[in-house]
């Protein structure tokens, strides 16, 4: 039951000046920001700029307008034709933009000019004339400094002018105003430095700050130098306390000198002393303009705001994103803008669909931003209670009348309460989560429709974007919430919760889906072009012939026939292909990751013969978890290597959700890495520029050039990281130079990026040292040509987009034949070359082969399913398995047979979970659940339902009340088999060493128990129930675990350990099991000091050892006996190989 | 550059040593101090037990006491006053009361020294592996060093076990699963995938078992896949080895006397005692985190109040540390058992404004004990704050080079990472000579 999404285009936001109707839908008032405000309706649409005048009757010393171009000398406004007190610009990357323009700021004409300052070295120069300038301030003078600022959040102090401190040792700060990270915003400051005996600081910072993203605010500050508490600082013309934070208040008099003065950044133009953002109108006076004259320089008429004029749905909800709000905890902000909109299904939602940028990249926006959603709704008639829960404020209005607003969220420490459980609302009500605020109001119900619109602020002061349990929910005055506005009865309950949950991640996933093939469909069609472009290249290439072999040999596909044409001529007959069954269980493991389902072998079965297996392979390819099963191979691959705790360790951002996406969509391959190596879009939620992230790693792209190497060239790194490869032909230069390619400009090489002491080793060459400077160039002209490839660069001058191109061009000697490589080791056991990241030395086993099927990859737009479906398909594939014994890597492997293969960590776990029919129930990767730390500082990887989605559980502070006793099972498991919580280097082939933990994880490991307890929630359980006969249920157990039916000797077995009391294991009007589950939602990093935190998970931890609770609607002694079935089937060394 | 014979040749020599290491516990040669021909001093210790104050533990108010300061007024120094111990001119904290008697079995590091002190994990990762994060590779904790080199002592038992959170700071890295760590988070049970449930009784076992010998058995005669599939069936029967009555009946503490359980104290003094019988049971080397948070919210992590209850942490620590040394004793297992505390840094003598302290690294405590060191030594010596090295600076490398020699293992010897990658097993460390001699 789902609605189909509809994606707008987004449109600009309507303003109305004057009386436009005020068509907002809900109660909600948008305050004017500013005391000062007092429209001037007849200079409003006025060309001149009043602004200019009103400044020069205060009569400034300096006034710079930026009206030209701000790459040319910008000059005085104060004085007509004077030269002296001219800005120089420093570096000439300006960007002229438009400034503070009417009618919203009606003392500026609407073709206002400002500049943006975007990189630490931009900022302007002001010589001064001299001794006792007009510029040098002294005990007495009174200064004035002002400048309507946009500003970008930055961290730092930067200036927005400040005379003197411009070089390093030099201490001399007359005057300086500055803006400080503080809040949502940026505080006001000013400093200087006294001289005397007593020379010190002296830094006033103000109380109230600047929002940012909401567009141009105006600043100023006035003081007479000498008496400190003259100080006064104006935001929007409205005057803001602040203190002397730094060095006190002094009566002692600044520095003077002949010392510059800078605009747009100081003390040597370090970052974070740069300013960032838009900049206009900066004036210096000297004297201290009145709270009046102050005033009179800021106006500004709010627009009216109205929301997107779209029409409310008769069912589901309209939710419109706002993006460019005002970052303070306030309901009173300037009109953001409209982003887009989409349907829901009803008043809830647990993630807000993402966004996508033109490439279908997930993209962040605006933190915070607003979300909107608008229904209409049946009043029952009678008493009823509203309820709404957000993360955020949300704002609840009926008809335009507001109801109810919840609280801003205020979460932060860690030393916080373990709030009580309360459940008083409602009978069966789920506890509000930890970090949510509610909010319920009584109406009187009429029976009739009524519009209802819940706003509610997203993310904001750095914290994810996050929305809790976020949904507004209707209730009788003593009867249990039910999610209003939907079809289907969602009940605010524990138990309904879980059904809640999938049905809102399924949609989730959809609409993303549909948003994100919407938003891409131009830049498909340039990976159309690229595609008939690689297509034409190749098919100018050489074409192996398909050998001729005799019959025996024939196989399926033309595979075959290379594959044969070797054996035939080495005299090797080819091994047996494997029975239907083992086939299906092969080719699930394969695509899906897990086992088949008793349903996916009823439908292979019920197959005609002949080509049930082809059928199988489409229906298998085309299955959901396709996607999950490739996520970990890249997250090995790429070093996909999120922490959920200050990421300290190498890590990077969990780029995890767009290999899930990419592999969701079959995403042509060189799309993938095209993707990959632009490192474009969102860093914390997901989008591929968290592959650009490396914590406290000096060289970040020499590592992510590393990774590439392997993944996409085939060259091993490694050791080139800190001096030139002993066994590859690869220098230390080589990789620095693509390092440098991925920067975009050139790279120094980190001190730590060396042998320390240089080398003593015979085998190692140093030839960079550190200090040196490397270009960017492209090392690798041997496996792909920098030549003739400019006309698919979107952007020739970008020296990364160029290493996207160079490394996944059809030209590549290594791009195509590489990931075939990958693709053949996956699915056969070996490869044609032995080490899928390192063909230094490789001698492919089949060359023709693996030209063949590269050139197929890349006629066909490097469609992996394509490939796979030729793989599966041939007899190659569906032979029998071997140990490999007798492969020799110098000579490589026939492929008679294929070679054994253990299940990888994540095939085990999740096929264990298939067999059994349980849900994880592993509750989510994450620590901050009630978003209360920073977004750089947490992360929230989701509920946890497939093995690929479980990260380190970062305990490094060993703190039960950090622990996460529920995935902490899985982690147990997953590493014991060889899956990597942390992956700070790239890995193409797993160890399998074997070790004891192993088969005993298996034996007695937590998860291993749930999956042989029968317990209520699992469908073996009921298959225990319903089975007519012992056979059945041996039968079914085996489809389920083993996919074949039990031997004779098998079922003989077990129907003699099964057949006693068959006939009443059924318990008749069972116990229900009862347990009272610990409320999952109550410990978070904010209160994890407290000692009741600890409590609350050493109680999970108690109910994780506790395990699953065996039913009670089976006979104990019965159950048992199955239960020990199944444990031997799961112990048997045939569940843990692929056939 | 090598050709294609040559690096394979090469290779085939480099891991020749290290190939037929398993965890069940046979030697690699050569990784071993009696075959190399480096020069470094020969330990004798067999064992090692790693005790961890998770959170940073702080030198001046435990091991390197100083002048009393005041948390209130901002005077820097001692939380607590000082007290005499065995060793003339060595004093310990007042609240290690128990330890200061037998000082004369420790060796006090006093001037460690590394420089991460912004974030938990990354110092952690530090102390566990010796190196900071690479980015090319996953260094091993020196768990899983030790207990890689010198395998298990007894093929029924783990080499490598910890009582404590898993994390990966205490993982093998790049020496994979197999020099990984069996963990257990407290004593009431033993380490899960090794304990049989409660609710299987030894005849449902023997049961299981059975009944499962007959399905691997048919299995075995029918399965494709050869030596691969044998060698994972021998693995079974070491797994059910393992969990079976021998090795299990060690995590019984209640086999032990009440008076010696009540001497080892707490919970974690449980864990000390069942680290004594998981060593007798041929265990290499346990990691055992004194993480009792619920003490003082912080554990030893005391920033603001968490300072207050401080000395609550250390008094659990000096009892359970005493009993462990001198039951070892009474074993005549002390010489033999490397006893090692350690913590991600150290804290600075000065205050914070909620009376509590903050991180430092450039000068802190590593105790050692037993080993069969020289011991009763004091190695460096600190300021007046504790906070800087007045003689000589214990770099980490030389931290860990040291509890390799003392385990008899060549601190310069190369371990080959991704198979070929020679990886020095510590980063150029040096022993401290004089615990040798």
């Amino acid at each position: 039951m789902r609605t189909v999404t509809s994606v707008r285009t987004s449109r600009s936001v309507s303003f109305a000046v004057g009386a436009v109707a005020f068509t907002l839908l809900g109660g909600l008032e948008w305050l004017p920001t500013a005391l000062a405000n007092k429209p001037s309706p007849e200079k409003s649409t006025s060309d001149v700029d009043d602004y200019e005048l009103r400044i020069q009757q205060d009569a400034p010393v300096a006034y710079w307008r930026f009206t030209g171009s701000p790459n040319e000398p910008v000059n005085n406004s104060a004085v007509q034709g004077d030269t002296r007190l001219q800005l120089i610009p420093h570096q000439k990357s300006f960007q002229p933009v438009a400034g503070p323009v009417s009618p919203e700021f009606p003392r500026f004409s609407q073709s206002n000019t400002a500049v943006r300052l975007q990189e630490p070295q931009s900022y302007f120069k002001l010589s001064d004339p001299g001794d006792n300038s007009s510029l040098d301030f002294d005990n007495g003078d009174e200064i004035t400094l002002e400048a309507w600022v946009n500003p970008v959040r930055q961290e730092g102090v930067p200036y927005l002018i400040g005379k003197g401190r411009l070089r390093a040792g030099k201490d001399n700060q007359n005057y300086a105003l500055r803006l400080q990270n503080k809040g949502g915003g940026m505080a006001v400051g000013f400093l200087f430095k006294s001289r005397g005996e007593k020379a010190d600081w002296h830094r006033w910072t103000s109380n109230d700050i600047v929002t940012i993203g909401d567009g141009w605010h105006h600043v100023a500050l006035t003081y007479k130098f000498g008496e400190p508490k003259s100080i006064a600082a104006y935001i929007d013309g409205v005057l803001t306390r602040g203190r002397w934070d730094m060095g006190g208040e002094t009566t002692n008099p600044p520095v003077v000198d002949n010392d510059d003065v800078w605009i747009g950044s100081g003390q040597q133009a370090v970052a974070s002393s740069s300013y960032q953002g838009e900049l206009d109108e900066v004036a210096i006076y000297r004297k201290s303009l009145t709270t009046k004259q102050v005033q009179s320089h800021y106006e500004y008429v709010r627009p009216k705001f109205f929301l997107q004029n779209e029409a409310v749905p008769a069912s589901g909800v309209l939710v419109q994103i706002y993006e460019g709000l005002s970052d303070r905890k306030s309901w009173t902000f300037r009109p953001p803008t409209f982003s887009e909109s989409f349907h829901a299904e009803h008043f809830g939602l647990l993630a807000v669909p993402k966004k996508y940028n033109e490439k279908g990249i997930h993209v962040d926006r605006s933190n915070p931003f607003l979300m909107v959603l608008t229904g209409k709704a049946v009043l029952p008639k009678g008493e009823h209670r509203l309820l709404i829960r957000s993360r955020n404020s949300a704002r609840l209005s009926m008809d335009g009348e507001q109801l109810a607003e919840t609280k801003f969220h205020s979460l932060g420490g860690d030393n916080g309460p373990v709030f009580e459980v309360d459940r008083s609302l409602a009978p069966n009500i789920r506890p509000l989560h930890r970090g949510d605020n509610e909010a319920v109001v009584t109406v009187q119900g009429d029976g009739q429709e009524h519009v209802f619109e819940v706003q509610a602020f997203v993310g904001g002061n750095n914290r994810r974007q996050e929305v809790g349990e976020f949904g507004l929910y209707l209730a009788t005055p003593d009867g249990d919430f039910k999610l209003l506005g939907s079809e289907k009865d969602y009940w605010l309950t524990d138990a309904a919760w879980l059904d809640y949950v999938e049905d809102q991640e399924q949609w989730t996933r959809d609409t993303n889906a549909d948003r994100r093939h919407t938003a891409e469909t131009k830049e498909k069609e340039y990976w159309a072009r690229r595609h008939a472009w690689a297509k034409e290249i190749v098919n100018e290439q050489e074409k192996p012939a398909v050998p001729s072999t005799g019959p025996e040999y024939q196989g399926n596909n033309w595979i075959d026939r290379f594959i044969g044409a070797k054996l035939e001529a080495a005299g090797t007959k080819p091994g047996p292909v494997i029975d239907d069954t083992s086939f299906l269980r092969r080719l699930s493991l394969d695509t899906t990751g897990r086992m088949p389902t008793l349903e996916e072998i009823e439908t292979f079965l019920n197959d005609p013969p002949k080509t049930r297996r082809s059928l199988a392979i489409e229906r298998m390819l085309n299955a959901p978890e396709w996607a999950d099963h490739w996520v970990s191979y890249w997250q090995d691959v790429l070093a996909e290597n999120p922490n959920i705790i200050n990421p300290t360790l190498n890590n990077t951002g969990p780029f995890r959700f767009w290999i899930y996406e990419s592999f969701q969509d079959n995403k042509p391959f060189d799309q993938f890495a095209t993707e990959l190596v632009m490192m474009e879009g969102s860093l914390y939620y997901g989008g591929p520029a968290g592959f650009s992230m490396a914590s406290q790693n000096d060289a970040p792209m020499a590592a992510k050039a590393h990774i590439l190497g392997e993944a996409f060239l085939g060259v091993q790194m490694t050791c080139a990281r800190c001096h030139d490869a002993p066994f590859h032909d690869v220098k230390q230069r080589d990789l620095f130079s693509m390092a440098a390619m991925l920067n975009r400009k050139e790279l120094t090489l980190p001190k730590t990026s060396t042998v320390p002491g240089g080398s003593n080793s015979l085998l190692i060459e140093i030839t960079l040292n550190p200090g040196d400077s490397i270009p960017p160039e492209w090392a690798f002209d041997k496996f792909s040509e920098d030549n003739n490839i400019d006309s698919m660069l979107r952007n020739d001058n970008d020296s990364r987009e160029r290493t996207a191109l160079l490394l996944t061009s059809p030209k590549s000697q290594r791009f195509a034949p590489v990931f075939v490589n990958r693709l053949w080791t996956r699915y056969l056991g070996y490869g044609f070359v032995e080490k899928p990241e390192d063909w230094e030395y490789a001698q492919p086993s089949h060359p023709e082969l693996l030209t063949a099927l590269s050139q197929e990859f890349a006629t066909n737009g490097y469609n992996i399913k394509h490939l796979a479906r030729l793989i599966f398909e041939s007899e190659a594939y569906q032979r029998e398995a071997t140990d490999g014994a007798n492969v020799d890597p110098e000579v490589g492997y026939d492929f008679a047979r294929t070679i054994k293969r253990r299940l990888t960590a994540e095939q085990l776990v999740d096929s264990m979970f298939a067999c059994a029919g349980k849900d994880f129930d592993a509750d989510e990767m994450c620590i901050d659940i009630d978003s209360g730390r920073t977004v750089n500082l947490s992360l929230n990887l989701g509920r946890l339902t497939k093995s690929w989605q479980f990260a380190s559980l970062s305990n490094e502070r060993d703190r039960p009340s950090l622990d996460l006793p529920y995935a902490s099972p899985f982690v147990t498991t997953l590493e014991s088999f060889g899956w990597r919580s942390s992956r700070q280097d790239p890995l193409s082939t797993r160890a399998t060493d074997l070790t004891p933990m192993q088969p005993a994880e298996v034996a007695n490991g937590l998860l291993a128990r749930r999956i042989t307890t029968l317990s209520d929630d699992g469908e073996l359980t009921q298959a225990a129930l319903d089975a007519e006969t012992v056979e059945e249920f041996i039968n079914t157990a085996y489809r389920r675990f083993l996919t074949r039916l039990p031997t004779d000797s098998e079922l003989q077995q077990f129907k003699a350990l099964l057949d006693e009391d068959f006939s009443q294991r059924v318990v008749q009007n069972p116990k229900p099991v009862h347990r009272d589950r610990v409320v999952r939602s109550l410990v978070a990093w904010t209160n994890h000091l407290h000692p009741d935190a600890t409590t609350v998970k050493l109680q999970m931890k108690d109910e994780v050892q506790q395990g699953d609770l065996p039913t009670n609607k089976l006979a104990p002694d019965w159950r048992e006996r199955a239960e020990d079935m199944i444990w031997v089937i799961m112990n048997s060394p045939e569940f843990m190989f692929v056939p | 550059m090598f050709n294609h014979t040559n690096r394979r040749d090469f290779l085939k020599q480099a891991v020749a040593g290290s190939a037929g290491i398993m965890a069940s516990g046979s030697l690699a040669s050569s990784l071993l101090a009696s075959s190399s021909g480096h020069n470094f001093p020969k330990g004798k210790a067999e064992h090692c037990i790693m005790i961890w104050l998770g959170g940073g533990s702080a030198q001046i108010d435990t091991f390197d006491p100083k002048k009393r300061g005041d948390a209130k007024e901002k005077i820097p120094g001692s939380y607590y006053d000082s007290i005499d111990t065995a060793v003339p001119g060595i004093q310990v904290c007042e609240h290690l009361k128990q330890c200061a008697p037998i000082m004369d079995r420790f060796n006090l590091l006093r001037t460690v020294q590394h420089d991460v002190i912004d974030e938990h994990a990354a110092a952690t990762n530090r102390m566990h592996t010796g190196r900071p994060t690479a980015g090319t590779i996953v260094y091993p904790s020196i768990g899983s060093l030790v207990s890689y080199a010198r395998g298990a002592i007894n093929e029924n038992a783990p080499p490598y076990i910890l009582i404590g959170y898993p994390n990966l700071t205490r993982g093998p890295g790049f020496l994979g699963s197999k020099a990984g760590y069996v963990y257990l988070t407290s004593t009431e049970e033993g380490p899960a995938s090794f304990t049989r449930p409660d609710n299987v009784s030894t005849a449902r076992q023997s049961r299981r078992e059975r009944m499962l010998e007959q399905v691997r058995r048919e299995y075995a005669e029918r399965a494709t896949g050869g030596k691969t599939i044998q060698d994972y069936d021998a693995s079974v029967s070491a797994a059910l080895r393992l969990s079976g009555p021998e090795f299990m009946s060690v995590f019984e503490l209640s086999q032990e006397k009440d008076d010696l359980r009540n001497r080892y104290g707490s919970e974690f003094g449980q864990r000390l005692l069942l680290s004594r019988r998981l060593l007798q049971s041929g265990v290499r080397f346990i990691e055992v985190s004194h993480n009792l948070n619920f003490v003082n919210g912080s554990g030893w992590d005391t920033h603001n109040d968490g300072q207050l209850k401080q000395h609550l942490l250390i008094q659990d620590l000096d009892q359970a540390l005493s009993a462990l040394i001198l039951d070892l004793e009474e074993h005549k297992m002390l010489d033999k058992t490397l006893i090692v505390v350690a913590s991600e840094f150290g804290r600075p003598a000065g205050f914070d404004n909620g009376g509590g302290r903050g991180h430092h690294a450039d000068c802190f405590t590593v105790a050692l004990a037993g080993g069969g060191l020289q011991n009763g030594k004091m190695i460096g010596t600190s300021d007046e704050h504790a906070m800087k090295a007045l003689d000589r600076s214990v770099s980490i490398p030389d931290l860990f080079a040291t509890i390799c020699c003392t385990m008899g293992i060549n601190p310069g010897i190369e371990l080959y990472a991704a198979g070929d990658r020679p990886v020095p097993i510590t980063d150029g460390g040096k022993p401290i000579a004089e615990l040798f001699s």
